[in-house]
């Protein structure tokens, strides 16, 4: 990798905010779409190709609501029919939100400093005409370009924020230790742990005793959440131009459902390179995934400082 | 033995369904002898045809007739939109590649979309009897219970070939209402068209039914209410939010969506949202102590010490890495609401009367004063203030420590070493700013 750009505190209206079974913000998907469709653009003028991309997120607020329980999305119910009616419609989750964007870029960028310093101009426009996860671009701080190298004297500017980062290697993992202590549970137990808050009472044995109730730690520690995080083939994959309705005649198609994994959010103090931050694009025979990282943990081990100071 | 249960159960259920019928009939019959000119005879005839109808064998051939107008899928092209008529699918893909996906599954529910006039074969074939149900059989290829309902072979073919009809896929098609996303493979790109799986939400709901509404669940909560215990944990689902398909007609989407009340109930997956302060910290001498900070990580601390308690005195790696990560996620909130309060916009609001921070967490939390302020800029590059405010973290997390420490009677907790962690990671920043701020 040799140089990522920053797009800095770009302020979305009117995202999607559910992937499949999760809500309160976009499918790691929809960031690398933009990614990608940026990279197709950048293509033709530069010569350079995007790849992976980061996110940083800032603020966020959903449009929904509660009394009490579970939250309902506020929706809105147009445009009319041709008729003037009311449409059938779906139910759908919005939501506004502030992230940062840092997106790995290859290729040669000519002159140096000037380059990159035009490169960003170039793009300070082009990246706001783009949708991003279904919603508008409304406002954004100076794209920066910068060799990847330094992205950690630039992430002092997106604080305070938190860094979203791939864990699913953790529900694998603890799927794994429950299905030892008991073969009926499934993926899905695994999962719902990351999501789950669960008590416990401490003292006593018999029911009725006097006890206090207490939070259970989740499998691992650390702001996990339940993610959306790709595709799964369905169908067989049926060549090009067999399935009526097909957007185009020329790739193959196929039906697909929605992963899920894990995923962390991290503070941005601890990133101490751009691949912790960076998500890439994944396939295998039938999976499409987006993925980041696989390093499971942080930094190397480092005693010393664990006996530096007494 | 699970083919007789089978077999008992496919008749059972026409009786069942013959004797509602009948019942309707009667009453109607009684009615209609009494007020018009209905012969005797002409209803008792009506009766009989109807009985006839519902018969064991005469009903699975009218059934297997049916099983077409029905598809028994696991993905619903419906819960994309209403009228979307794109293909819905019945998954037999097997892989799992450590991802939550329909395929994880030890058992997928199959649901049923179509004609909802005919759920009622839906039902007879997805129903269950000691673990297996009439189309496990047809997917497996064997007649099962059937072969010994049919009469002659001739007539077990036709019901066989029928009720398969409910599980082929007709010629896939997309449509105008469905979702297709162009993926990158390779050099080009496949077409996907996501379908909502309402076999592995069925899975979820299921769950968070039990989690939520099950007798032993409530008397859980009843217990905490009251302070007792009670051997069954508590789980709760923050932030669910809840999306409803199809609206006041779940069975247009499909049956499973229906018997679900045409909920989904969807998992937070939001980032965490700190306060962002109004105002600078005015009137208050430390950024530890009460206030955002410490509301916000209450949940955080009371974790960590539970896990200091329940390992004691052991420190394997494992332990050391979980009690760090909960300490730097405690770090997280503090550096974020740090970060929020170094705001350029606010350069040099410690000059203001109402600040009473301590010096050191001054000269942290108001980095722009160095331009305008060559004393403070002074003080500031000397760098012991960094010492000082590691202290102040220090103290503010051991006297926590202590506290729960004391209350279960451990020895005390003086070995902590966060300090160094904290201190590191204060250096770093501080690193950047230097850095940051000079271009």
């Amino acid at each position: 990798m040799s140089n990522v750009i920053i797009l800095p505190w770009l302020q979305v209206e009117n995202a999607n905010a559910v992937a499949g079974l999760t809500w309160g913000f976009p499918a790691i998907t929809h960031f690398l779409g933009y990614t990608h469709a940026l990279s197709r653009k950048l293509q033709r003028s530069h010569g350079l190709r995007l790849e992976g991309c980061g996110v940083i997120c800032h603020q966020h607020q959903v449009h929904a609501y509660s009394s009490g329980r579970d939250y309902q999305f506020a929706l809105t119910r147009n445009p009319l029919t041709r008729e003037g009616k009311t449409a059938s419609f779906n139910e759908e989750g919005r939501m506004h939100f502030t992230v940062s964007l840092v997106l790995e870029c290859h290729g040669n960028i000519a002159n140096g400093d000037v380059g990159m310093r035009e490169l960003a101009a170039h793009l300070q426009p082009l990246c706001q005409t783009q949708k991003l996860a279904g919603g508008s671009i409304t406002k954004l701080r100076k794209v920066q370009v910068c060799r990847a190298e330094k992205l950690k004297d630039y992430l002092y500017g997106l604080m305070p924020g938190f860094a979203l980062q791939d864990r699913s290697c953790w529900l694998e993992e603890h799927y794994q230790q429950l299905k030892q202590r008991n073969a009926d549970r499934e993926m899905v137990d695994a999962w719902l742990d990351f999501a789950a808050l669960k008590m416990a009472a401490q003292s006593g044995e018999q029911p009725g005793d006097a006890a206090s109730w207490e939070y259970l730690a989740k499998p691992q520690p650390g702001y996990l959440v339940p993610l959306m995080t790709g595709w799964q083939r369905i169908s067989p994959l049926y060549p090009p131009g067999s399935v009526t309705n097909a957007r185009d005649d020329a790739s193959p198609f196929c039906f697909a459902e929605a992963v899920y994994g894990v995923g962390e959010w991290r503070g941005l103090h601890r990133i101490q390179n751009a691949d912790e931050l960076l998500w890439r694009y994944h396939t295998t025979e039938t999976g499409y995934y987006c993925r980041g990282q696989a390093l499971p943990d942080e930094e190397p081990e480092d005693d010393s400082y664990y006996f530096d100071i007494v | 033995m699970a083919l007789q249960g089978l077999k008992g159960f496919i008749v059972h259920y026409i009786e069942a369904r013959r004797q509602t019928k009948l019942d309707a009939f009667d009453k109607e019959a009684a009615k209609r002898l009494t007020t018009d000119a209905a012969s005797e005879s002409e209803i008792l005839q009506q009766r009989r045809e109807l009985e006839q109808r519902y018969e064991v064998r005469n009903w699975l051939t009218d059934a297997a007739s049916r099983a077409g107008q029905i598809s028994l899928v696991t993905h619903a092209a419906k819960f994309t939109h209403g009228d979307a008529k794109s293909s819905s699918i019945f998954t037999q893909n097997s892989v799992t590649e450590g991802y939550l996906a329909t395929s994880t599954l030890h058992k997928t529910v199959a649901d049923a979309v179509g004609n909802a006039a005919a759920l009622d074969v839906a039902k007879l074939l997805q129903t269950e009897v000691e673990g297996d149900s009439l189309l496990s059989c047809l997917k497996r290829k064997e007649p099962g219970p059937l072969s010994e309902l049919a009469e002659n072979p001739q007539q077990l073919a036709e019901w066989i070939d029928g009720f398969s009809r409910a599980l082929t896929t007709r010629e896939p098609a997309s449509h105008k209402l469905a979702k297709q996303v162009y993926f990158p493979v390779g050099d080009g790109y496949h077409l996907l068209n996501p379908l909502f799986s309402s076999s592995l939400a069925q899975a979820l709901h299921q769950r968070m039914v039990a989690l939520r509404f099950s007798e032993e669940s409530k008397a859980a909560w009843q217990a905490r209410r009251a302070g007792q215990w009670h051997p069954q944990p508590l789980v709760i689902f923050p932030k669910t939010a809840v999306m409803n398909f199809g609206g006041t007609k779940p069975q247009n989407i499909s049956a499973l969506n229906s018997s679900r009340g045409g909920r989904v109930w969807l998992l937070s997956c939001q980032a965490p949202q700190w306060e962002t302060q109004k105002q600078p910290p005015y009137n208050r001498k430390t950024l530890f102590g009460q206030g955002p900070f410490e509301r916000t990580t209450r949940a955080l601390r009371s974790q960590l010490i539970n896990l200091l308690i329940k390992t004691g005195e052991e420190r394997n790696h494992s332990i050391r890495r979980a009690r760090d990560r909960y300490i730097d996620q405690i770090i997280d909130v503090l550096f974020s609401q740090a970060a929020d309060i170094q705001r350029k916009e606010w350069a040099a609001w410690t000059q203001n009367e109402a600040c009473q921070l301590k010096p050191h967490q001054q000269l942290w939390l108001d980095p722009w004063r160095i331009k305008s302020d060559a004393v403070f800029c002074a003080e500031r590059d000397k760098d012991e203030w960094q010492e000082a405010i590691a202290e102040d973290f220090a103290q503010w997390l051991n006297g926590y420590l202590r506290r729960a420490d004391l209350s279960v009677g451990k020895t005390e907790l003086t070995e902590w070493k966060t300090k160094p962690l904290f201190r590191r990671r204060l250096r770093e920043m501080e690193q950047v700013f230097r850095r940051y701020h000079d271009e």
